[in-house]
């Protein structure tokens, strides 16, 4: 992929485009004729309709699988190097 | 998520604890360490895959936040800050590992012919009610994150997990927004391509 996935100039998108500019599409950030040129290809596309359904999954999968790292708490033992670093510190 | 949450502070408590801080004032470290040293860990553990390196940065971010604190102007809040270093801490972490086991982005990116269709037909996925329990779909998720190249899985996790926006990671990165972008959206690409496998409804369909 050489194009930028926010400035798409193609007429008529092919799959290639599809899956080039997707990202774009989904945060409506395409000019409205190109947005429109999306749309069309994935009503004639079962394929892409697939690639994009993949694509957003994706992100909420990864979004999901994020959750469960984050309530962890810190070991003490790394608090009290940060306590001791700060006294020696002052 | 992180920065992107509102800050637990109102504005005048948040300058309270700048200021207790700046003076080295004791009870003011311990309030700033209970606030964010669980966020700014689970930042690390996502970046890093190690929870001795991340608790390595964490230790080092807090150490670093404290002797630049005269240089901390205040526009941004202090949990955002702190979080930009934790980050470059990940970061120099990850920059001295070892990457031979990587795989190249460019074999999980999809192909495609000159007229542009693709070489392969996207395969059928189980529909959500029919995937596999949460837990075990998060395990596997996160398994296959960890595969991605380090250059891609730091914007990945930055951008959908860590939820920072384009600006942000793209400061924290020292990049550019659009590289940002190119690089979140192919990261996006190889993670759909590691779990094709684990969701295929059928085997490939012969649509040609």
């Amino acid at each position: 992929m050489t194009t930028s996935p926010t400035n798409p100039t193609p007429d008529e998108l092919t799959c290639r485009d599809v899956a080039d500019f997707i990202m774009s599409y989904l945060d409506n950030e395409l000019a409205t004729s190109v947005q429109k040129s999306f749309s069309d290809h994935l009503a004639v596309c079962s394929s892409c309709v697939r690639y994009v359904e993949h694509y957003r999954r994706t992100i909420e999968m990864a979004k999901a699988a994020g959750k469960g790292i984050e309530d962890v708490a810190v070991p003490p033992s790394v608090l009290r190097a940060i306590r001791e670093a700060r006294s020696i510190a002052s | 998520m992180t920065t992107a949450s509102p800050s637990p502070f109102a504005d005048a408590d948040e300058l309270t604890l700048l200021a207790g801080l700046r003076i080295r004032d004791e009870r003011a470290f311990t309030r700033f360490e209970s606030l964010y040293a669980a966020q700014i860990y689970g930042t690390a553990r996502r970046m890093l895959r190690d929870d001795a390196d991340a608790q390595d940065a964490v230790q080092d971010a807090f150490i670093g936040a404290y002797k630049s604190l005269a240089s901390f102007d205040g526009r941004s809040k202090l949990s955002t800050w702190l979080t930009r270093i934790v980050i470059n801490k990940c970061l120099m972490k990850l920059r001295s590992r070892r990457r031979s086991h990587e795989v190249a982005i460019e074999t999980l990116l999809p192909t495609f012919k000159e007229d542009g269709h693709p070489t392969q037909w996207t395969s059928h996925w189980k529909p959500d009610t029919e995937s596999d329990s949460r837990n075990q779909m998060a395990a596997l998720v996160r398994t296959k994150i960890d595969e991605l190249p380090d250059h891609y899985r730091i914007v990945l996790v930055l951008r959908d997990i860590q939820g920072l926006s384009t600006e942000e990671t793209a400061q924290a990165l020292e990049d550019t927004t659009n590289a940002v972008k190119v690089r979140l959206h192919r990261a996006r690409q190889a993670l759909r391509t590691l779990l094709d496998p684990h969701m295929q409804l059928l085997k490939s369909w012969d649509e040609s």
